[in-house]
């Protein structure tokens, strides 16, 4: 009877080889695909299962996981949140997350590769797993000063508007405001129906506080703009003749007509100015002579150097992906080649491409990408990697960037922006007042840099009024005051 | 015939010695301190995951366990000396880690009034006990299996009595999860199939012994297989007739598979016979297909098997959830305490009982309980083909084969082999009859082995005065 009975035992091992074939498939090969199954809560249970990591400004944690007495572990609770919900984002039960809380998910979670060993070895002594942080370039002094100075721009009414501030040298974001904002931890709450009323209550604010306006959304920059303007007379000349900024241009004093249109181009306020050095008229923001130079480089030209500093492009990622600035392709008539030469027209530019531009100049022509992870930490709190600065464009040489830096030096020792100046340090800047159209409000436009001799950073800061009366949005009298207290408080905070 | 000739021996004059084999009972002690180790560093390990600390009673708990086993060890060794080491110790690992387990859902249990205020754990403790009482009488009262061999139809009674009474008895007493095999009775519920696995195997090996050369040799050739006589189907198909009526009116799939296919691999190991794995096979199949046409329990749970995400809130939601702790687990586990296997529902009971082990512990884990279980049936198979009569060779063999067959179909049906059915894992899961009926099982195989190992009694040295005493 022995026989039988071993193919019996043979018989039996076989079902149990079955059982561990099949365990392999179910735990190892098709693990993924059942773990990513919606239906399967561990996902929201493990994202609310651990702490999660830290979002480090400045050696302070803004945003830190707390534990809870719910099924769901820990809650994400922001020190300061509107303060910076702009980058922090937030990390909601059923509203997703954005922003960093989004992008770095996988260290913040701790499910990054690079940490699955050090989460081994915390299963192992079973003290669960934990999430790496991760440190900002924010700068909290600029950021706070930013956030005031849009805070109080209103006059005590909330009006819409952003700052970003960038260390020119190294691409490094040292401030990103949208204003109004928001309050993330109204969304972090694990209280299902106050989560469902702030996020309604976002949605259905006419003001969109939790739009990122610093990245994601797009004005007409217009005087700002002339700054590629006249990078596109250096580059091309004009009447094949070289430019500078002492070069003289021919223009009418206060007004353009176009031959096919009834729309003219005259200069702010029906002031008077015109045939002028670039300087000169850059300092005055003079649009005749600005649209005058757009109609002698051209719309094809133009729209090349416009290209050249980042417009038509897919927007940066610091790592959320910036709107894409955009400048009109293709455009052959006159009175929009001009309008277009002044920022106005279809020139739309987020304010982050704002920075980029002052921040290019500032640094000898060459544009730094933007970044807001300065370090990815691991989860015992050590660096596990540091972000490199590098280049995103090189649009004009560094002559170019020495000429439009005494320009904008310039504009604010006697121009349109001497409200930038502080005592004991050049400021350079560039005002612009957009205006757009019937029934819309005027934007106030600043972007600057300091110090103009060794650049520490550029800023570029955006206030839209809510008065439709827009004579006294001037980017000199509303955005100036801002960008000076961040370029303050940037040079404070490095002393 | 060894017991009659003892007294003989004894009196000779020049009694050789008995043959030296070792007892290895020093090696059981080992292991049992061994499986009671692994237990307590799980227990210390769960309440280190759940409450941030060691449980206050490991080592007074620990201890109790321990005075258990060593009654039970000190039992073996003394009624049983040369039983195999290895199957007690495997199974006080198993029933160990299980008890753990149960431990570990019980805060959710309790919180959805799924276990009782004080939780199953408690309650399992004392089925764990009861158990190893159970196994001390039978060890130290079954003086040799082969008793049992006399009341083969009593045991067939019984066990189909067992097997069929959730059957004939009201929904509301059998009925749990669908599946009418049960007997609730107040606050104890009991699975009577898990008594009566063991009375029918004892049967089938009594009779199978006896009715061996029948079935065997009075065949037909036919396409090179060796026919049955019609006659000699009368066995098989009554069995296959009371496993159709298991699966109809118990909706048991699981129950019905392990009692038909128990005795058709019985019927093989005394036989010998391929032709009837094959005419097994086929009229399993067969009629399983038909009652699962027919009966919408059934349905359902091969609908839930070929398409387990088809209805992931309704009625795949259970092996939908079972999957989804297995994939979480991983190769290595999430680590006792920490995985989410409550999810499926009632996860402490029968089947889903592994889903817990393979979240938590990953397929390392998982595959070193699978290789546990495998131990117990290989060393049962092992005690078989030691054992001299052709009785506990069938009884042995049948035990480690409905053993694996056991755990195949629960352990197959919550990894999806097979459909899911409602087995209880063995000494995995909650519930005090089938723990009951493992350690009697494991009793039976220690009994067993021990009659496989013991050696003979020495030869009769013959001689002339030995000669004229058996003449007188």
């Amino acid at each position: 009877m022995n026989r039988p009975i071993k193919k019996v035992a043979i018989f039996c091992l076989a079902l149990f080889a079955a059982l561990f074939v099949n365990a392999n498939y179910i735990q190892f090969v098709n693990a993924s695909s059942y773990s990513a199954h919606p239906d399967n809560r561990r996902n929201l249970i493990y994202a609310f299962q651990n702490p999660r990591g830290e979002i480090i400004v400045d050696g302070k944690a803004i945003a830190t996981s707390t534990p809870t007495t719910g099924t769901l572990k820990y809650q994400r609770q922001y020190t300061n949140g509107p303060l910076y919900a702009q980058a922090t984002g937030y990390f909601s039960v059923n509203y997703g997350s954005t922003s960093i809380e989004h992008y770095e998910n996988s260290i913040l979670q701790g499910t990054d590769s690079r940490l699955a060993t050090q989460q081994f070895l915390n299963t192992i002594e079973n003290k669960g797993k934990s999430g790496g942080s991760v440190v900002l370039t924010l700068n909290a002094a600029a950021q706070q000063a930013a956030y005031n100075g849009l805070a109080n721009a209103g006059g005590g009414k909330e009006i819409e508007g952003a700052v970003v501030a960038l260390d020119p040298k190294t691409g490094a974001i040292l401030a990103l405001v949208s204003a109004p904002s928001f309050d993330p931890n109204t969304l972090a709450t694990h209280n299902t129906k106050d989560e469902a009323k702030a996020a309604n209550a976002l949605a259905a604010d006419p003001l969109q506080p939790n739009l990122d306006r610093a990245l994601l959304q797009t004005y007409p920059p217009g005087s700002t703009f002339k700054i590629i303007t006249s990078a596109a007379a250096m580059s091309n000349g004009i009447n094949n003749q070289p430019v500078d900024e002492n070069t003289v241009i021919q223009s009418p004093l206060n007004v353009i007509t176009f031959p096919d249109t009834t729309a003219t181009l005259s200069n702010d306020a029906g002031e008077t100015c015109g045939n002028t050095t670039l300087i000169q008229a850059f300092t005055q923001s003079c649009n005749t002579v600005y649209g005058t130079v757009g109609l002698d480089v051209g719309g094809a030209k133009l729209q090349a150097e416009a290209e050249k500093w980042g417009f038509n492009q897919t927007g940066p990622a610091v790592p959320m992906t910036a709107a894409s600035s955009a400048f009109p392709k293709n455009v052959t008539f006159d009175a929009s080649v001009a309008q277009s030469a002044i920022g106005q027209f279809n020139v739309r530019m987020t304010p982050l491409q704002g920075a980029l531009m002052a921040a290019t100049v500032a640094n000898g022509g060459v544009m730094m990408a933007p970044y807001l992870v300065k370090q990815e930490l691991d989860t015992k709190g050590n660096v596990m990697s540091t972000t490199e600065p590098k280049q995103l464009y090189n649009p004009i040489t560094s002559d170019q960037a020495g000429q439009l830096r005494d320009m904008m030096v310039s504009v604010v020792q006697n121009g349109t922006g001497t409200a930038a100046q502080i005592n004991g340090v050049q400021v350079a800047g560039k005002t612009g007042t957009a205006q757009r159209g019937a029934g819309q409000n005027a934007l106030a436009w600043f972007v600057s840099f300091a110090p103009a001799n060794d650049p520490k950073v550029a800023v570029a800061v955006l206030v839209q009024d809510n008065q439709p009366n827009a004579g006294d949005v001037y980017g000199g009298t509303l955005a100036a005051p801002i960008a000076k207290d961040v370029i303050q408080a940037v040079l404070g905070s490095q002393k | 015939m060894r017991m009659t000739s003892t007294p003989l021996a004894a009196s000779a004059a020049q009694a050789p010695a008995e043959p030296h084999v070792p007892k290895r009972r020093n090696v059981e002690a080992m292991l049992l301190l061994f499986a009671l180790a692994i237990a307590m560093f799980a227990y210390a390990d769960v309440g280190k995951a759940m409450t941030g600390k060691t449980p206050g009673n490991l080592f007074a708990l620990g201890a109790e366990f321990g005075v258990a086993l060593l009654a039970a060890h000190l039992v073996v060794r003394r009624f049983a000396p040369y039983a195999d080491p290895v199957i007690l110790p495997v199974a006080v690992m198993i029933n160990g880690l299980g008890l753990v387990m149960i431990y570990r859902l019980d805060p959710y249990n309790i919180a959805n009034k799924l276990a009782p205020k004080g939780g199953a754990a408690p309650n399992q403790a004392i089925y764990t006990v009861l158990g190893l009482a159970v196994f001390i009488v039978i060890v130290i009262f079954l003086r040799d299996h082969r008793i049992l061999q006399r009341y083969a139809y009593i045991s067939a009674l019984v066990g189909l009595f067992l097997i069929a009474l959730p059957a004939v008895l009201p929904a509301s007493i059998s009925e749990v999860n669908g599946a009418r095999s049960w007997i609730r009775l107040g606050g104890f519920s009991v699975q009577p199939a898990e008594f009566g696995k063991l009375l029918l195997v004892s049967f089938f090996a009594a009779y199978l012994h006896a009715k061996r050369d029948a079935l065997a040799l009075a065949s037909r050739r036919f396409l090179g297989l060796y026919l049955p006589r019609g006659r000699d189907l009368g066995p098989i198909l009554v069995c296959w007739a009371f496993a159709m009526l298991i699966l109809i009116r118990e909706t048991d799939l699981g129950v019905s598979l392990m009692f038909f296919g128990a005795f058709v691999i019985m019927l093989y190991m005394a036989t010998e016979r391929t032709s009837w794995l094959i005419f097994g096979l086929l009229l399993f199949v067969g009629g399983a297909a038909a009652v699962a046409n027919m009966s919408s329990h059934v349905m359902v749970r091969v609908h839930a098997w070929l398409h387990p995400f088809s209805d992931v809130t309704g009625q795949t939601r259970q092996l939908a959830q079972s999957l989804y702790a297995f994939a979480n687990g991983g190769l290595f586990g999430t680590g006792l305490g920490r995985g989410y296997s409550y999810q499926i529902g009632f996860a402490n009971n029968a089947d889903f009982m592994l889903a817990t082990v393979g979240e938590e512990l990953g397929l390392v884990g998982l595959t070193a309980l699978f290789i546990a279980y495998a131990i117990i049936v290989v060393r049962g198979v092992k005690t078989a083909l030691l054992v001299r009569d052709p009785y506990g060779k069938l009884f042995a063999a049948g035990l480690a084969a409905t053993f694996a067959l056991q755990v195949f179909i629960t352990a197959g049906g919550v990894t999806r082999i097979i459909p899911l059915t409602g087995l209880p894992m063995p000494f995995l899961a909650y519930g005090g009859s089938a723990l009951m009926a493992n350690w009697i099982l494991v009793a039976l195989l220690i009994k067993i082995s021990d009659a496989a190992r013991r050696p003979l009694p020495p030869a009769i040295p013959l001689s002339d005065e030995m000669t004229q005493v058996v003449q007188a």
